[in-house]
């Protein structure tokens, strides 16, 4: 068999295996037997492109290994639903990136994130009832990624009473994401307001604000019918509120916390949502958050980000991952890279000679090897969620 | 396509987060650029030992003691057995609940009984409370 048809097919195959999970889910055990299968009974044809037989020898394959009936029996797994659960979140990405903000996103959500193409576990269990208790077909994984792509735009953006519904019922999926948003908004107007700046200053006036919109809105406090509009004013309001109290603590005069305006006007929305200065984005505490990258919800999602940003030096959180561990992770690297095993690296770097040098060398690399992975992924797992 | 795809990229290949009109492109790089699919096999590779060669070894190696262990054959021997006699036992023992239930006066009445005994006691100490005061030791 033609070595680069054989490589061409395990490529296929490796991608379809990582998209779809195909080797953790049960559908093979071996991928490159799988590759030499597909490979002698689906070869490409005289005439056909690279993209045509793709999408035919995965078509055929599939069928080959009866696709259909292996998702028949796996609908009720928790790694399917697990899968499917990846794909609509990956597809809702992908909608949320090229449709308009809504304004429940405006108002609600973090300038980086979404609340209205976002899925909590709620959410999903909905719509995997009413999408896969009807034991749908799928010849194929393409059929499988476009019923998911399908769900994404059909059921989303999330309608605002919805999500109003969910904050009144204390759902904290939403609630935490409305946190993240007031915090850049607290910031700017606590500097405009009382001259604080930095996080640490503002944190109380902030965890204040969340606790009394969370009452506000949980105890039905707000006048009927509320809105994405009601809620961010009614926050506003208070983040006012309390600096006007801030200030009238410091300077000992009183001041007349009756005449505060608890609707955000057109004014204000133009002067602390669309000024350059007081736009969240442009705020120093504002981090780009790792949420359009990774989905928190999915351990793969994790590992991979994990890994494109330990291997590419270019990433902007690259230095921040690998920071004092340096030189290890060139060693790591020759380890688990380029194959070399312990003993090779050590006789590579430090020259040791004598079996018995030699031994306790490549011991003490192992041990290294195996701390520096912990302390990576420690300090990844901090990263995570300081930039949530 | 004689440029490099860009580790970007390369990357969201990684993390599946392109379209399959763009990994299908990246795909046909790949089968002529040994550079890129270097890159992406060095990523890949190192997932693989960070994430699965352990989990995979530590499983095996579990399991395998565990299968292979002596004690577990003895175990295994010491169920079957003590199932057996259980099953025995629990079949003699139904046979004869079932005869002594037979046998026993009707539960509900006995029921009833202990509950006039009791709701006359109560009464009874109410009554003399009432009579004589909160004194009165019934």
């Amino acid at each position: 068999m033609d070595p680069r048809l054989r490589k061409d097919s395990l490529e296929l195959l490796t991608k379809e295996s990582e998209r779809y999970r195909l080797e953790r889910l049960g559908l093979f055990q071996d991928i490159r037997e799988e590759a030499e299968l597909l490979a002698s009974r689906f070869p490409p044809k005289a005439d056909e492109t690279f993209a045509q037989w793709k999408s035919r020898c995965l078509r055929e394959y599939y069928r080959y290994k009866g696709f259909s009936a292996f998702c028949r029996n796996n609908i009720d797994t928790p790694g399917f639903e697990m899968l499917v659960r990846t794909l609509i979140n990956t597809h809702l990405q992908n909608v949320f990136n090229s449709s308009p903000r809504t304004e429940t996103d405006r108002f609600l959500a973090p300038d980086s994130d979404t609340i209205s193409y976002a899925m909590p576990q709620s959410l999903f269990q909905e719509l995997y009832t009413i999408y896969f208790s009807a034991m749908p077909s799928f010849g194929n994984t393409s059929e499988l990624d476009r019923f998911c792509g399908n769900i994404a735009s059909e059921r989303f953006p999330v309608d605002e009473s919805r999500i109003i519904g969910s904050l009144q019922e204390n759902d904290s999926f939403y609630w935490e994401k409305f946190y993240t948003k007031l915090r850049p908004i607290a910031d700017a107007f606590s500097y405009q307001m009382s001259g604080l700046s930095g996080s640490d200053s503002t944190h109380d006036l902030w965890s204040d604000t969340c606790i009394s919109v969370n009452r506000a809105v949980v105890e039905r406090r707000l006048k009927e019918p509320v809105d994405a509009r009601a809620v961010i004013s009614y926050s506003v309001g208070t983040i006012k509120n309390k600096n006007k109290e801030l200030l009238r603590n410091r300077a000992k005069t009183p001041v007349n916390v009756d005449s505060l305006q608890y609707k955000l006007s057109v004014e204000d929305e133009e002067r602390y949502f669309n000024n350059p200065a007081t736009k969240p984005e442009n705020f120093p505490s504002q981090i780009p958050s790792l949420r359009n990258y990774i989905d928190y919800t999915d351990k793969d999602s994790i590992q991979g980000y994990f890994i494109v940003i330990l291997y590419n030096k270019e990433h902007p959180l690259h230095d921040e991952l690998v920071k004092g561990y340096e030189d290890k992770i060139e060693r790591m690297f020759e380890h688990y890279i380029d194959g070399l095993s312990y003993e090779e690296i050590v006789a590579r770097h430090s020259g040791v000679t004598g079996d018995k040098e030699t031994a306790k060398e490549c011991a003490r690399l192992r041990q290294e090897t195996k701390r520096l992975k912990k302390n990576l992924l420690d300090r990844f797992h901090k990263m995570m969620e300081k930039y949530r | 396509m004689n440029r490099h795809i860009d580790i970007d990229t390369l990357s969201r290949y990684l993390l599946n987060r392109l379209t399959q009109d763009e990994e299908t492109a990246v795909q046909e790089h790949l089968r002529h650029c040994p550079e890129c699919a270097g890159r992406l096999d060095a990523m890949r590779k190192l997932r693989k030992g960070f994430f699965e060669d352990e989990e995979a070894h530590d499983r095996k190696s579990v399991i395998f003691r565990i299968v292979h262990s002596r004690w577990t054959k003895v175990a295994a021997a010491a169920v079957i057995v003590a199932g057996i006699g259980l099953f025995t036992a629990e079949t003699v023992r139904n046979r004869s609940n079932v005869l002594e239930q037979n046998e026993i006066i009707d539960g509900k009445q006995i029921e009833n009984e202990v509950f006039a005994v009791d709701s006359f006691d109560r009464e009874d100490s109410l009554y003399y409370r009432e009579k004589y005061g909160d004194d009165f030791k019934f």
